[in-house]
């Protein structure tokens, strides 16, 4: 797959009717009150517009006829009680509203982030996937975006055209050239306004990029207080805070670009404004002054004029809204509808022991690579196999077991799981099947158990056999010391009375996880790379029990650990370099031999001099 | 909440806002200023063309001249058009800011977090203390937040209360004599200016009162949020193999699921219904007063029917705005109880940055570090991490230290570099104690490479070098040094390639060796004379890991070494070796010394060794 450097202009991926459709069908899904809400929004609207352009001729009319002070009186209670009962309904319209489109948003924010965390692995180490689910983020960042704003804009048209049929009936009793001169003056500047909103979309990924190394500062690393010793030590807390002030003054720079735009437009707006009331002032002064018109006439006049040219202008900032809308419901539909890769329906029947994994051919490259991570790969393991993969850093090790669980595709060749390809297995059903010890783990800030069962309920988690994997993983005796037990929380920065594990208790909880799991298939990435020598030992010495009746994969940099492995693969320059026995690869005296020896030096010589000090004595 | 606001006096609260203020300057100076002038703004031009078509509306019924009309029509065009583009102007150097406003907490937050004692961050208590402001600010946007939209949005209010009252002071003037009967009577007597002036006093009072009200409310509706919102920012964005095998996504979904329709959010609802209808009532009754008395007034010709118009206008502006006042002040009082939190957050004691000494930066210069019966536990804790450690070592020196998990190496090398000060005894730099010094100056002799060391997400040698202007060769030498150079010579850009992704889109993965090894590239740069390597091999391959201790060897000749590692052959490179078991230090020497002896070391030693036999 061949990129182009330079990326062609973004346009939205659905039309405008399509994503209303969605998005009200959204709505009814999940916030079904707020298209009620919207609905009655038109009535009340309709009436505060009525009201607005009545009030002031009513009453000057009943002052200027002089027929007593009770009309005048009776004028006045009747427009306070309206006018408060109209405010009234507005405000809790606008209240409930914007309550139900909060709930809207934040309903599209859940969507979103369970459908990145439900959609394929390798999706997330896609750039473009990430730039989509930035503008995802968007649409759904708050409940002022315009896509959450939408079904409350949309059903706004309705009032649009009635206000224009009431104020357009009382001007034409003066002249039909108004409203053309009024729907002229608005429309002057539509094509510059839609300009405007197009350069906005085009720039969006700019200060999105800006925005997102803000955030980083700001959120991931402002609030992670595990930065504190390496600050201090470099001395970083001067230039970090340098660097948050540049980014923020970049992207001032980049949003001032954007309001230069707007102002361009508003500010040709208020001219037309200008020239538009200009004209129809003298006109009216011109009638006025002929005595064709009083002063209640006039203020209806006007008042009917402002309102109408407000409607044409509210027309086209209505165009624009539902637009802008419609392009931020087809980010998002986007970046929910991506499709998975992966068989998410039904799928063959899992193996019932353990199983083998076959790769033929298999290459991989991660997306916008610049080169394949493993080529031309193929091997076969077979049911119940330990393997031990080494390798030197970067080797490919960790995209290699990637592969063998179905998290990646390879861009060539074919893998096959029990002699199946991993999509005609149900995904989730294929993961079930095995069970992993990850270099960049994650716990959840929940208990120990639950986080060893990976359960929702408590209820659901098995103790005696949770105990019987905190006791292999040798985690017993600290889990035991801490006042609750199995149900001590795990993170202390979220759970006051939690407990902070150290490197090493880590990697015990997660091998304890993978025990509960009894998976057929056991990855271990550096499963002991945090544990002291008597630890290690122990693991090693429990191998046999841990991967009993499954297949098995160790990677380590410690290669003691591949004595108890069947099989030894040493990836190299992005292939499978030498296979065999620690014996047979000793034997065949290349690069296995020579990391072996690089390690043991230390420990031989050490040996060598303990014992010619044991014979000495 | 409730007690401690009572207690406190205007004058105390407005203390508080001032210093919050004055933070809210340095963060973000121009903002308060152009959204003060932008609230303004925004009434300034409805308030021109209101007291414009009354002089229009007075004149059409009045004497009616063409001239007149003429003059008053073009002042009323032209005027909004330079008011409107005036606003626009402001509007637009505020708006500059409106995206940036919500991380300046956190960068601010973040920046005094590093200049605190270290100790102040692993402690619970502080981190529930940081974690609280952040999630008042998250769930309400109050705290330093409050102050950027509050503010200027009260001045706005406050310059609408004044302009609106002194438009609308001339309905209180009355007709000379009339003879008048009844309601009219009643209207143009003192009596009736007495009864307005009570009405409006009352609606202010009420105001006030629904004002506190609500804000209470929803200031206790929001409390509930801040333990589920730091909840959700540990599930937020999380992926890894690890999620996705063992299905972890289920538990976040949940929470998610949680978080849209919250029993806070529900209730801030509730309470938005409740007081708009309270607030309508409320301001019914002065809107139907003063409409009445005006357009009474009018009738009897006191003033023009224009003006009628302009007061009718300014009255309803009058009402709002006072509404608004009460309001905005009674939230920024509210506030007042998160502004503490924050307060009680920047004023930690600093006890660390008591000393005044300048370390001796010579190379020639001979260190020597010594620990004289040193104690440690951490704070708030029973336990002894450390206990009766008595030590010395010197510059040159290669120190290893071993133990088992748990044993206090790490507590250790925090003592060393000053994270910590000892809980009993004293640590001695050149006969010194080390608390004499200044601060920087002693942590400026140690470059160390934690077990969780932790880098940015920015390029490689912004994190190598950790500053603006840098020596690209010399980030290139140390990165070749730490044994990166393989893979930096095929990175496209080189040392300007960034890690991650969170930072920008572009950035490549690291694995966890890779990353060990910028970390040690990192303490090279430093250039320091102390190097303290804890675990620094733990995730290198076996060519990397013996490359790095014998390049180490040559490269820190001259420095002091301290590692700590579980791989004990790198004890070999050491001349001296310091074991520790449950806290105390066990054993002292070199390597066949030790594993000539009965004890942890050999244990240790035989655990690891007989694999490589």
């Amino acid at each position: 797959m061949k990129r182009k450097k330079k990326e062609p202009k973004r346009k939205p991926k659905y039309g405008m009717l399509s994503c209303v459709a969605y998005l009200y069908k959204l709505m009814w899904k999940y916030e079904r009150n707020l298209a009620f809400v919207a609905a009655g929004k038109i009535p009340v609207d309709l009436a505060a517009a009525a009201l607005a352009l009545y009030t002031p001729v009513l009453i000057l009319r009943a002052l200027e006829e002089s027929g007593g002070f009770s009309p005048v009186a009776i004028v006045s209670v009747g427009l306070v009680l309206a006018g408060t009962l109209s405010s009234l309904l507005r405000q809790l319209i606008s209240q409930k509203g914007e309550y139900m489109e909060l709930y809207l948003c934040s309903r599209m924010g859940v969507l979103l982030e369970c459908r990145r965390l439900d959609r394929d692995f390798e999706l997330d180490y896609d750039v473009e996937m990430k730039k989509l689910d930035e503008r995802a983020d968007g649409a759904a960042m708050n409940n002022h975006t315009r896509a959450v704003h939408f079904p409350m804009e949309f059903s706004l048209v309705v009032v649009i055209v009635l206000k224009f049929l009431l104020f357009g009936t009382v001007l034409t009793t003066l002249s039909p050239w108004v409203i053309l001169l009024i729907a002229v003056c608005s429309a002057v500047n539509m094509p510059l306004s839609a300009w405007e909103r197009k350069r906005n979309y085009e720039t969006q990924d700019n200060r999105n990029a800006l925005l997102k190394k803000i955030s980083y500062l700001a959120f991931k690393v402002g609030r992670d207080f595990r930065y504190g010793k390496d600050v201090r030590i470099y001395n970083l807390r001067g230039y970090l805070s340098l660097l948050a002030k540049k980014l923020t003054n970049d992207y001032a720079r980049e949003k001032k670009a954007v309001e230069r735009r707007v102002s361009v437009v508003q500010i040709a707006d208020f001219l037309v404004v200008l020239l538009r009331d200009g004209i129809m002032y003298a006109w009216l002064i011109s009638r006025a002054v002929a005595g064709e018109i009083d002063a209640s006439r006039f203020v209806l006049y006007f008042t009917a004029m402002t309102e109408l040219a407000e409607v044409m202008t509210g027309i086209r900032w209505w165009w624009s809204c539902v637009c802008e809308g419609a392009m931020q419901v087809s980010d998002f539909r986007e970046c929910l509808e991506f499709p998975d890769r992966m068989n998410r329906g039904e799928g063959i029947p899992l193996p019932s022991g353990a199983f083998s994994i076959t790769f033929r051919d298999v290459s991989y490259r991660y997306p916008e690579g610049e080169k394949d991570v493993l080529e031309h790969v193929s091997f076969e393991l077979r049911a119940g196999e330990k393997l031990a993969l080494v390798g030197l850093n970067g080797a490919g090790k960790t995209t290699l077991i990637r592969l063998m669980c179905g998290l990646l595709t390879p861009t060539e060749g074919e893998i096959l799981i029990d002699g199946h390809s991993p999509r005609e297995y149900n995904r989730e059903e294929l993961y079930s099947l095995f069970g992993l010890v990850p270099q960049d783990y994650h716990l959840l800030p929940f208990s120990i158990a639950r986080n060893v069962a990976c359960v929702e309920e408590e209820s659901e988690i098995d103790r005696s056999k949770l105990q019987s994997c905190l006791r292999q993983a040798g985690l017993e005796e600290k889990v035991g010391s801490l006042p609750l037990g199995a149900d001590t929380p795990l993170n202390r920065q979220i759970n006051p009375g939690g407990v902070e594990f150290s490197g090493g208790e880590t990697q015990k909880l997660l091998l304890a996880r993978l025990l509960y799991r009894k998976p057929k298939c056991i990855i271990l990435d550096e499963p002991t790379a945090a544990l002291d020598p008597i630890a290690e030992d122990r693991m090693y010495r429990q191998y046999n029990e841990i991967t009993d009746g499954a297949t098995s994969v160790f990677i380590s940099h410690r290669l003691a650990s591949t004595r108890f492995c069947d099989r030894i693969f040493l990836l190299d320059g992005a292939r499978i370099a030498e296979t065999g026995s620690h014996e047979e690869l000793m034997a065949a005296g290349k690069k296995y031999r020579e990391l072996f020896e690089v390690q043991s030096k230390y420990y031989k010589t050490g040996q060598e001099e303990s014992l010619a000090g044991e014979r000495r004595e | 909440m409730k007690e401690k606001n009572q207690k406190r006096t205007l004058r105390e609260d407005w203390n508080l806002l001032c210093r919050g203020i004055r933070i809210a300057m340095g963060l973000c100076p121009q903002f308060l200023g152009y959204d003060t002038a932008n609230n303004i703004m925004n009434f300034l031009p409805a308030y021109f063309s209101l007291y414009m078509s009354s002089r229009l509306v007075n004149e059409l019924a009045g004497k009616c001249r063409w001239e007149s009309l003429l003059i008053l029509a073009g002042i009323t065009v032209a005027g909004l058009f330079a008011l409107k583009c005036i606003r626009r102007a402001v509007e637009v150097r505020r708006n500059i800011w409106l995206d940036l406003i919500v991380r300046q907490e956190e960068i601010y937050m973040f920046d005094k977090q590093h200049g605190l004692e270290y100790e102040h961050l692993e402690n619970p208590e502080v981190t529930l203390l940081r974690e609280k402001i952040f999630a008042i600010m998250d769930a309400s946007g109050n705290g330093l937040m409050r102050i950027f939209w509050g503010f200027g949005t009260l001045m706005g209010d406050m310059a609408d209360l004044i302009l609106s009252a002194s438009l609308t002071f001339s309905i209180f003037r009355t007709a000379a004599d009339r003879e008048l009967t009844g309601f009219l009577a009643f209207v143009n007597s003192p009596y009736c200016n007495v009864l307005l002036v009570g009405i409006l006093l009352v609606h202010v009072a009420l105001s006030m009162h629904f004002s506190k009200e609500v804000m209470r409310k929803s200031m206790k509706a929001v409390e509930g949020l801040a333990e589920s919102n730091v909840f959700l920012q540990v599930m937020f964005n999380m992926h890894g193999e690890d999620i996705t095998i063992f299905n972890l996504k289920k538990f976040m979904m949940k929470e998610h699921e949680r978080r849209v329709k919250a029993p806070w959010i529900m209730e801030m609802d509730r309470i938005g219904v409740h007081y708009t209808v309270i607030d309508a009532v409320r301001e019914l009754f002065p809107g139907l007063a003063v409409f009445l008395v005006t357009a009474a007034k009018a009738f009897l010709g006191v003033f023009g029917i224009g003006n009628f118009i302009l007061y009718r206008g300014t009255v309803e502006r009058f009402v709002n705005a006072f509404s608004g006042v009460a309001k905005g002040v009674a939230s920024l009082r509210e506030n007042n109880e998160c502004l503490l939190e924050l307060y009680r957050f920047l004023d930690l004691p600093d006890d660390m940055y008591q000393g005044t000494l300048a370390v001796e930066k010579r190379d020639d210069i001979d260190y020597e570090i010594e620990f004289r019966d040193v104690s440690f536990r951490y704070p708030g804790t029973e336990t002894w991490v450390l206990r009766h450690v008595d030590m010395k070592f010197r510059i040159g020196d290669k120190l290893a230290i071993v133990g088992e998990n748990g044993s206090g190496k790490t507590t250790f090398i925090k003592l060393l570099c000053r994270l910590y000060d000892p809980t009993e005894g004293r640590i001695l730099l050149n006969g010194i104690d080390i608390t004499r010094y200044r601060y920087e100056e002693y942590l400026s002799l140690f470059s160390v490479v934690f077990q969780d060391y932790r880098l940015f997400q920015f390029s490689l040698a912004d994190n190598v070098a950790g500053a603006f202007d840098y020596d690209g060769e010399k980030v290139r030498k140390c990165l070749v040094q730490a044994g990166f150079g393989d893979r930096l010579a095929e990175l496209e850009k080189g040392i300007h390639t960034i890690l991650g992704r969170d930072y920008e889109n572009d950035g490549i993965d690291l694995s966890g060796g890779e990353e060990q090894k910028v970390a040690l590239a990192r303490a090279l740069y430093k250039d320091a004379p102390f190097v303290v390597l804890d675990e620094p091999t733990a995730a290198l391959d076996p060519i990397a890991e013996a490359a790095v201790y014998e390049n180490f060897q040559k490269t820190v000749e001259h420095k002091t070494a301290v590692f700590i590692s579980h791989r004990l052959s790198s004890c070999r490179f050491c001349d001296d070796i310091i074991v520790f078991d449950r806290g105390r230090l066990v054993q002292r020497g070199c390597h066949d010394v030790l594993e000539a002896q009965e004890g942890k070391y050999r244990q240790l030693w035989n655990a690891q060794a007989q694999y490589y036999t």
